[in-house]
């Protein structure tokens, strides 16, 4: 537990030092602000009538959001193992006597740490929003926790690609291009065989991630998202280890 | 301290280390040399656990390097080939961090911190990022890396590389007072550098041990050489020297008039340089040294890994 914290402080400060983080942050803040706007927007129109699912626009109800949570989450986990790699630091790391599993985990939580706290600000929207109009705090906690659970998978995903190359823009590509194919299942399951499509709703993130904007917490969702991290997560610790057979 | 036996590693279709064996005692300072590529840092990184061997046994400190590769890595300093370095972190940030990797904290770390940074002369950049240092300064932060946690054994692949005479006078003197009471085993190709601090040597020659013995037998079981300085032309000197019959090997180089020559004798036993004076002084040239010498470890370095 001690390596784990020592190593989980290095990984955040690392992201913090990195003006990838602050780049990526800030166009995060960018896009959620705007989709927050046109949310205000909307509910000013008064020629609409109020559905319980404004939230849906500031988590996952637009093309741009999802565009943005894959760049997002890309950029911030490339460099996690591929940096290490790269520079031969992985060579100093694994000398010392931490296990695998310590250091999968410590750079996971960090990048997921990092993750969640650019979410901290859009607090202040919920806050801004509860002013003028009636705010269901269920559904801005379901949201919150779908978006925890989202992270958790893309983060875990993004971490697993980084450990088997040494090249931060692969992995990248890789995670990027890897996540916008999740995001696709749900488009594809109209156009696959009745029997696919089951299999493709199932696997579909936007189908699983939806009940968390209406407000519900679906058991079969969070089960979902946490086995398919702990599968990811899984891969990775066995990924760091083929280093030793190949 | 290490128990090596049989070891051997294979990547893809090149034997990097060809079954190797060789013990090394607590308290040694150990040389490992070889020309490039000749296996140094691949049995190193097998030590250190950054990677298993395809086959054979290492033991440190009495753990398999396999097996008990945690408590392996618990004894062990090692500063890898190249230094890597997180460039990002300040030099105490660092050396912080890596101190609590290696199981340090609260007062104690910060007493062995202020230790490595004295004995590597890094009080002046301590506080510098990692990235802005010159390339010397980062490998003193790799050596302190590895002193930090106080290890049993040190493992440093070439440790002298890339610092100025002074700074590599005083690692040298650090390395001999740490290998008092630890194991130190380096590699390096400076050949001066293994005579004044090792004790003991290791030859390495494509992925074989061809030689491995205390630095004084590995010296006196070598054959001795016989030099000769005298003022003649150098082609007529070697051509008068094959007169001697028991001669072989000669060398000759030139300076100023004067050619030196240097042979081997065939008959260890018995000493050649009469023969040598009587060959030579049939042609009364002017003569003004001849002596025998100790082979130094550049002769048997040149002599094992050139040959086979
Ligand atoms: N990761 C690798 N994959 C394939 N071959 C490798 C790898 N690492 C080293 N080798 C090969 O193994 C052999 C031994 O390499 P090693 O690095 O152990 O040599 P060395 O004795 O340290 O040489 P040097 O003095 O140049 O540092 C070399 O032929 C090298 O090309
Ligand atoms: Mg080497």
């Amino acid at each position: 537990m001690r390596n784990f914290r020592t190593l989980y402080k290095r990984e955040l400060a690392t992201l913090y030092y990195t003006p990838t983080s602050y780049v990526v942050m800030c166009v995060f803040l960018i896009v959620v602000g705007w989709l927050f706007w046109i949310l205000v927007n909307y509910l000013n129109a008064p020629s609409k009538p109020l559905e319980a699912n404004v939230f849906g626009y500031l988590f996952g109800g637009t093309f741009i959001y999802w565009m943005v949570v894959a760049a997002v989450t890309s950029a911030l986990t490339m460099r996690l193992f591929s940096e290490e790699y790269r520079t031969g630091t992985i060579e100093m790391l694994m000398t010392t006597p931490v296990t695998d599993t310590q250091v999968v985990l410590s750079k996971f939580s960090a990048a997921l740490t990092f993750l969640m706290l650019m979410w901290v600000p859009t607090l202040v929207y919920v806050y801004i929003l509860g002013k003028f109009t009636t705010v269901d705090y269920g559904v801005v906690f379901a949201g919150y926790l779908g978006t925890f659970l989202l992270n958790c998978m893309l983060t875990s995903l993004g971490i697993m690609i980084s450990s088997t190359n040494k090249s931060q823009f692969v992995s990248f590509f890789v995670t990027f291009i890897g996540i916008l194919m999740l995001f696709s299942l749900n488009f594809m399951q109209d156009v696959v065989s009745n029997k696919w499509r089951v299999v493709y709703r199932y696997a579909s993130v936007l189908e699983q991630f939806n009940p968390f904007t209406k407000g519900v917490i679906s058991s079969q969702s969070v089960v979902y998202f946490l086995s398919i991290t702990a599968f990811l997560l899984f891969c990775t610790v066995k990924s760091v280890e083929s280093r030793k057979w190949r | 301290m290490i128990q090596v036996k049989e070891l051997v590693k294979t990547y893809a279709d090149l034997t990097a280390v060809d079954h190797i064996s060789f013990n090394v005692e607590k308290g040694d300072i150990v040389g490992l040399l070889g020309p490039n590529g000749a296996g140094k840092t691949t049995t190193m990184k097998i030590l250190t656990c950054f990677m298993p061997a395809t086959s054979g046994v290492a033991k440190v400190a009495g753990h398999d390097v396999f097996k008990e590769s945690l408590e392996v890595r618990r004894h062990i300093g090692y500063m890898p080939e190249n230094v890597p370095l997180y460039p990002e972190m300040r030099v105490n940030e660092f050396l912080s961090y890596r101190g609590r990797l290696k199981g340090l904290k609260g007062q104690s770390l910060i007493n062995r911190m202020n230790a490595v940074i004295d004995a590597c002369e890094l009080g002046q950049v301590r506080s510098r990022i990692i990235e802005q240092l010159s390339k010397g300064n980062r490998q003193r932060v790799g050596l302190a890396d590895a002193l930090i946690g106080d290890p049993d054994l040190l493992v440093l692949d070439e440790p002298t590389i890339g610092l100025d005479p002074n700074q590599v006078r005083k690692v040298r003197e650090l390395i001999k007072e740490i290998g008092r009471d630890r194991t130190v085993i380096l590699s390096t190709h400076i050949l001066p550098e293994v005579e004044m601090v090792c004790e003991k040597v290791i030859i390495m020659y494509k992925g074989k041990i061809v030689a491995q013995d205390s630095m004084s037998n590995l010296r006196s079981g070598n054959k001795k050489r016989y030099c000769v300085e005298v003022k003649a032309p150098k082609a007529e000197v070697e051509r008068a020297l094959l007169d001697v019959k028991e001669a072989y090997e000669i060398r000759t180089s030139e300076n100023e008039g004067w050619v030196r020559a240097e042979m081997l004798s065939r008959l260890p036993e018995e000493n050649i340089s009469e023969k040598i004076f009587l060959v030579l002084q049939k042609h009364s040239w002017p003569m003004r040294l001849l002596t025998t010498k100790m082979p130094t470890l550049e002769d048997i370095f040149v002599e094992m890994t050139t040959k086979h």
